[in-house]
């Protein structure tokens, strides 16, 4: 492998360089895109941490002025007299976390910037099915990041209606501005419009490589579980984002031209009737937008379960427990994911026919979760483990998506729910899922694929210093949050819950041996957050530092993994392989009995066996 | 996509026959609805099960023959198998959610 | 490596890539047209009888819809024999038969214009608070004779889709101001914006100062801005300082220090009164998303308000009558309805009430034969236990013959097929008596309007839906036009490079292309016949 470097130059028809903005600017190269989307959000998941880290101080010091931004420009404009967080940017700052977080930040990392990067050469594929589309889908989502950041400089602020965007609230906010295009509320529409067609022409491009690009060999079952996963969430993608555009178009119209698709007869705003025809509904606008807003939890969680897939069996030098087992569990929870969307609906009285059906699908789906995350356990059996960066950022997911797969099982039974929806249990339930969830393994694959774009791998100890203090810092801030939940803190109140003051020195507390009351927790969580921004900086430092300064990589197969991106030269070049891979074997071959090594990488031929043809399609 | 050209051809006079078939149909669907409104005002469910049994007709028609359906490849019946399931999620788990409302209703005697 | 099965399918599958690109893409346009159609139904079926308004049944013209079906089932056979050209490798006919599909397009998109521009610049309708429906024309305001009022502005809805209408329709409030107060710290100044569209720079005076005309009026205002957001900014950030030296340097608690008594105060005077040296005339959308107003005063809702009284009749809503819509009252209310009152001319007035009445009657006698002899139902069960739609779809449509609209062209018929045959045929119709009766005009106080637009999507949700989906619709077959017609134009250079190339191509835009046509199937019975 390493011997192909040296050929890289003579390679193919790509003899002279395209100009830079074609290299890396415009680019149809899925390598290139896909650090363009890892760029990208990386910078926007700073930026949402940033919106939280200023309403986490209004939550814990509600009657103190903030520090530090109250002369920063712009920002001072929005805060009260007294340099506090006033309702109106605490709402601001609410639904644009939430919404560049999943829509900015997370989504597109794990499907944008590992899928587009990894999923090619895992199969053995030169590019892209659709390069141009691939590139179109990077500047729709680019252009749609830039109008929910500008959005934030227009008079009205940035949308403030939640990252839901909840009908009628959404449609009648900051309507008694001029020009209602330049709101943050269309914008957020409009926005989210362009995010949408980026994730459609993504999926359809994923799709169609997965389906008719794969090498020669590379049967359905001979791809690796995170091809497996990103075929699933491709299909979830491109099945349930289109009734949300809907969604998005309709209310944009109710918000612009005065339709009533969303808005109810007799509706009062500032206690006057709303200039309406009415006969709208609410609740549509509710269904639609978690038809997609449930399999967006699998988007972001799928991805992240297959990067730590990958480098699980890596690193414990063991076979993938029960590869097969995953990959029918992953389609097993695509097709549940669709039919269990009104369990976020339990508050709006569905009847009692329909909140049975969706409790129990909804427990049902979480059998191939579990399938999921116990299958990654049980690989940790009896191996002997590295524990390099991303292993400890894999490991700790485990645990971690554990937590925040258990605290949801309560919240699939609609009476328990009624009780804990809108408090901070739920935040604290989903974050466990998608903050040290998604995001670890997320950060587990920017140290396990780095090695391969730069040559170069990350500096174990900045890794150290990056991990350790994330762990507990996540650990510190979402923790609290379940006890603050079920003594019902309600999780939108700006100043933190005072009206919750009263509840101090609660049984839950005491019995951990702590003498402070609930609401104190607000500056436990608080104060981890800041802290967790601090634990950052070494990554952020490890991240440049290392495409420089980095420890250089000995061979193409850095990590001695078995998938066939790490056949490929390092960085792979436009193609990505120099001559045609073929894939003569599962992709977890690790420490097979009498082999040379510990490790069987899928391109070794296998001498007793003939490779396989090109295989007829699997049967589901 | 390995037809002779004989093979398409022979499609031609095929495509034209299921052009005449989809306006039949388009002028059935007028003929029902003026019929079904004979005598009762207002919209009924058999205006409603007879007008989409037709369209779902004319709509095979056009998917099987013109979008050739007929001949296509398992895969894509999978993808489409995979998207009406999704489809009958949507449309029926809305419905489902609407006819059960906890009762009553507000402002039934207004 | 070059990327495979650009042309020639994979073995296994059976496909080159655009094909499964493209089906992959219909796949998600099902559920783009999937999650609308379920609104479609949601929004139907979750009507509340006697609070929404009703669904409004078959109010199209069946016939466009028919011809739209036809041309662009017409085109998908074009289409396909367009492909099966290529295939047989005959430019010719590719070209003769993809020219057929843009023209079809095309047709379909002229059809679809006209039957937008009939709903929203000719039928309106005003929703008054008891339940009556006037189908009408909004008048313009500046017109001195009424019958010569024939065109309103577009109103209100639509004009918020581009900013403000220009038109004077009566439909807006018209106020004579003698003095504006502006809230000069609020982000959006409706008033500069109406001053700029309207060319409104009238001589004032604020305060002690004189400013005439646009570049007097705008560097007051923006100096007057200026200034005043400084001095808000001085203020509070002197107040902040105060509260962080406090609260962050000496840890005194929030509430207390409110309380100190040389804690900076923010009270900046923002509001400034402007007078006008003679009354100015606005015309403001009567909407309360914009604006409302009482006898002296109009405040828009962004603060700014005028104060002045309204100008003759200056809510008064005028109209041509096209019919009464009364489907929300009960039967035995239809005739008192407000809506026959507001009709100026009393002979027309009697007249219009004598067609209805006839209607009326017609549909009573069908009720009755559903019940026992003498037994008629009360109102609650006629609208609970029969529903109001089957029973009181009285809409008399009283012609406007002099206007040419031809019975064939209009598009608002909210009754049944049978009573508008009936109708049709009837000689007694309005205009048959009177020698001045082309015209019904009717004179509308603002309160007593619940509700009034033009039929555009904002009218009910109905129509939102209807130009929801056929809008997107719509944008569908304007997309394939275009790239049919890119590859009708620039297409025969790689038809000679690689024809089947050109073909796959083409089958992939007809795939597209087909499955535009089979929404409309879906489309022109839910929309038009349902």
């Amino acid at each position: 492998m390493s011997s192909h470097a040296s050929h890289a130059d003579d390679h193919g028809d790509h003899h002279h360089d395209p100009p830079f903005w074609k290299k890396y600017v415009f680019t149809t190269d899925h390598k290139v895109i896909g650090i363009q989307y890892g760029i990208v959000s990386l910078l926007f998941l700073a930026v949402g941490f940033f919106l939280m880290m200023v309403m986490r101080w209004s939550i814990a010091y509600p009657d103190r002025p903030i520090p530090f931004l109250s002369s920063m420009p712009w920002f001072d404009s929005w805060l009260d007299n007294e340099a506090r967080v006033g309702g109106d940017l605490y709402n601001m700052l609410g639904a644009m976390h939430g919404t560049i977080m999943i829509f900015l930040g997370v989504v597109p990392l794990a499907f944008g910037a590992f899928g587009n990067y990894v999923t090619p050469l895992q199969i053995g594929a030169p590019d892209m099915a659709f390069p141009r589309v691939n590139m179109a889908s990077f500047w729709s989502f680019f252009i749609g990041g830039v109008m929910m950041l500008a959005s934030f400089f227009m008079p009205s602020g940035a949308a403030k209606a939640g990252w839901t965007n909840y009908s009628p609230i959404a449609t009648i906010t900051d309507t008694h501005f001029l020009n209602l295009l330049w709101t943050g509320g269309t914008q957020w529409l409009l926005a989210m419009v362009f995010l949408i067609t980026s994730s459609l022409l993504g999926a359809v491009n994923f799709i169609t490589t997965i389906i008719n690009l794969r090498c020669k060999g590379m049967s359905w079952m001979r791809m690796p579980f995170f091809v497996w996963a990103m075929l699933v969430t491709g299909f979830l993608l491109l099945l349930a984002f289109p009734p949300l555009e809907v969604a998005a178009i309709m209310q944009l119209l109710d918000r612009t031209t005065g339709t009533s698709f969303f808005i109810p007869t007799g509706l009062n705003v500032n206690g006057m009737p709303m200039d309406a025809a009415g006969g709208g509904s609410p609740l549509l606008y509710q269904h639609l937008f978690w038809f997609l807003g449930h399999p967006e939890v699998y988007v972001l969680i799928l991805p992240a379960i297959a990067i730590v897939a990958e480098i699980i069996p890596n690193n414990t030098r063991r076979p993938l427990w029960g590869h097969h087992t995953m990959v029918y569990s992953a389609m097993v929870l695509g097709f549940f994911s669709f039919i269990v969307w009104a369990h976020h609906m339990y508050m709006t009285g569905m009847g009692a026919g329909v909140t049975t059906f969706f409790q129990t699908v909804t427990v049902l789906i979480s059998v191939p979760s579990v399938i999921l995350i116990t299958s990654l356990m049980i690989s940790l059996w009896g191996g002997s483990i590295r524990f390099n960066t991303p292993m400890l950022f894999a490991t700790a997911f485990l645990p971690m998506f554990g937590i925040g797969g258990l605290t949801g099982l309560p919240l699939a039974f609609s009476e328990l729910d009624l009780h804990l929806h809108d408090t901070y249990y739920v935040i604290g339930h989903f974050h466990y899922v998608v903050a040290p969830g998604s995001l670890f393994a997320l950060f587990a694959g920017v140290y396990y694929w780095y090695p391969k774009h730069t040559g170069r791998y990350m500096n174990e100890t900045l890794g150290h210093l990056h991990f350790w203090p994330s762990l507990i810092c996540m650990n510190g801030i979402f923790a609290p949050m379940f006890l603050q939940g079920m003594a019902g803190f309600h999780r939108r109140a700006v100043d933190g819950g005072a009206a919750y003051e009263q509840l101090s020195h609660t049984p839950a507390l005491q019995w951990l041996g702590l003498d402070m009351s609930m609401i104190d927790l607000n500056i436990v969580t608080s104060a981890s957050a800041w802290i967790m921004a601090i634990a950052q900086v070494p990554f952020v430092i490890n991240f440049f530092w290392s495409a420089r300064m980095g420890k250089k990589v000995t061979s193409d197969n850095p990590w001695q993994a078995t998938t066939l991106e790490w056949a490929t030269p390092t960085p792979p070049p436009h193609g990505n392989f120099l001559t045609e891979p073929v894939a003569c074997r599962d992709p977890y071959e690790y420490s097979v009995p009498g082999a040379d090594t510990d490790f069987t990488p899928q391109w070794q031929p296998d001498p007793s066996g003939t490779p396989e043809p090109e295989e007829s399609p699997v049967h589901h | 996509m390995s037809h002779g050209h004989e093979d398409h051809s022979s499609h031609i006079k095929e495509y034209w026959w299921v052009f005449a078939a989809l306006m039949f149909f388009t002028g059935l669907t007028v003929a029902v609805w003026g019929w079904f409104d004979f005598g009762r005002p207002g919209f009924s469910a058999g205006d409603c099960v007879v007008g989409l049994l037709i369209a779902c007709v004319k709509a095979s028609l056009v998917g099987l023959i013109f979008m050739h359906l007929r001949e296509e490849r398992g895969l894509i019946y999978k993808i489409l198998v995979f998207t009406f399931y999704f489809f009958a999620a949507l449309m029926f788990l809305c419905l489902f959610a609407l006819s059960d409302p906890i009762r009553p209703v507000f402002g039934l005697n207004l | 490596m070059e990327i495979p099965y650009e042309v020639t399918p994979r073995r296994d599958t059976g496909l080159f890539n655009s094909k499964i690109g493209i089906w992959l893409f219909l796949a998600s346009e099902v559920m783009l047209f999937g999650g609308l159609f379920s609104a479609y139904v949601f929004l139907r079926v979750g009507i509340h009888e006697g609070i929404d308004n009703p669904w409004p049944e078959r109010v199209q013209e069946p016939l466009l819809g028919a011809v739209n079906t036809v041309v662009l089932i017409a085109s998908s056979v074009f289409v396909v024999l367009a492909w099966v050209g290529l295939k047989m490798r005959q430019w010719r006919t590719f070209q003769i038969y993809m020219s057929l599909v843009i023209g079809c397009a095309l047709t379909f998109l002229v059809i679809k214009t006209r039957e937008y521009q009939t709903k929203m610049v000719e039928h309106h309708g005003i929703n008054l608070k008891d339940g009556s429906v006037i189908e009408c024309e909004i008048l313009s305001d500046n017109a001195k004779d009424p019958i010569e009022k024939r065109r309103a502005g577009w109103p209100a809805g639509f004009a918020g889709l581009f900013g403000h209408a220009n038109g004077d329709s009566t439909l807006k409030v018209r106020f004579l101001a003698e003095s504006v107060t502006l809230s000069l710290d609020s982000a959006s100044l409706l008033f500069m914006d109406y001053a700029e569209k309207g060319e409104l720079w009238p001589a004032a005076t604020v305060g002690d100062r004189k400013i005439d005309g646009k570049s007097q009026w705008e560097d007051w205002f923006f100096s007057a801005k200026r200034d005043i957001l400084a001095k808000l900014s001085e203020a509070r950030s002197l107040r902040r300082d105060y509260v962080q030296r406090e609260v962050l340097g000496k840890s005194r608690k929030l509430d207390e220090v409110l309380l100190d008594k040389d804690l900076p105060a923010v009270n900046v005077e923002t509001k400034v009164t402007i007078k006008f040296d003679k009354p100015l005339k606005f015309n403001v959308p009567g909407s309360s998303r914009t604006a409302s107003h009482t006898e002296s005063s109009l405040s828009f809702v962004d603060g700014t308000q005028l104060a002045g009284a309204l100008a003759e009749g200056g809510d008064m809503i005028e109209v041509l009558v096209h019919g009464m819509d009364l489907q929300r009252l009960p039967i035995s209310q239809q005739m008192s309805a407000k809506a026959w009152s507001l009709i100026v001319d009393e002979h027309q007035r009697e007249a219009a009430k004598k067609v209805y009445k006839e209607e009326q009657d017609k549909v009573v006698a069908e009720i009755r034969k559903h019940y026992p002899e003498g037994k008629f139902p009360s109102v609650e069960e006629e609208r609970h236990q029969l529903g109001s739609r089957r029973v009181n779809v009285l809409h008399i449509h009283l012609h406007d013959h002099a206007d040419g609209e031809k019975h064939g062209e209009s598009q608002e018929h909210a009754e049944p097929k049978k009573e508008t045959g009936g109708e049709e045929k009837d000689p007694h119709a309005v205009s048959g008596g009177h020698s001045n009766n082309e015209f019904i005009l009717a004179r509308i106080p603002r309160s007593e309007v619940l509700y009034a637009s033009n039929h555009g999507p904002w009218y009910n949700t109905y129509y939102a839906i209807y130009f929801t989906m056929t809008g997107l619709h719509g944008l569908h077959v304007l997309g394939g036009a275009l790239v049919l017609g890119y590859m009708l134009v620039f297409g025969k250079k790689l038809y000679l490079k690689n024809p089947e190339h050109l073909a796959n191509r083409v089958e992939v835009g007809g795939l597209f292309w087909h499955f535009v046509d089979l929404v409309w199937i879906f489309l022109f019975p839910i929309m038009y016949l349902m």
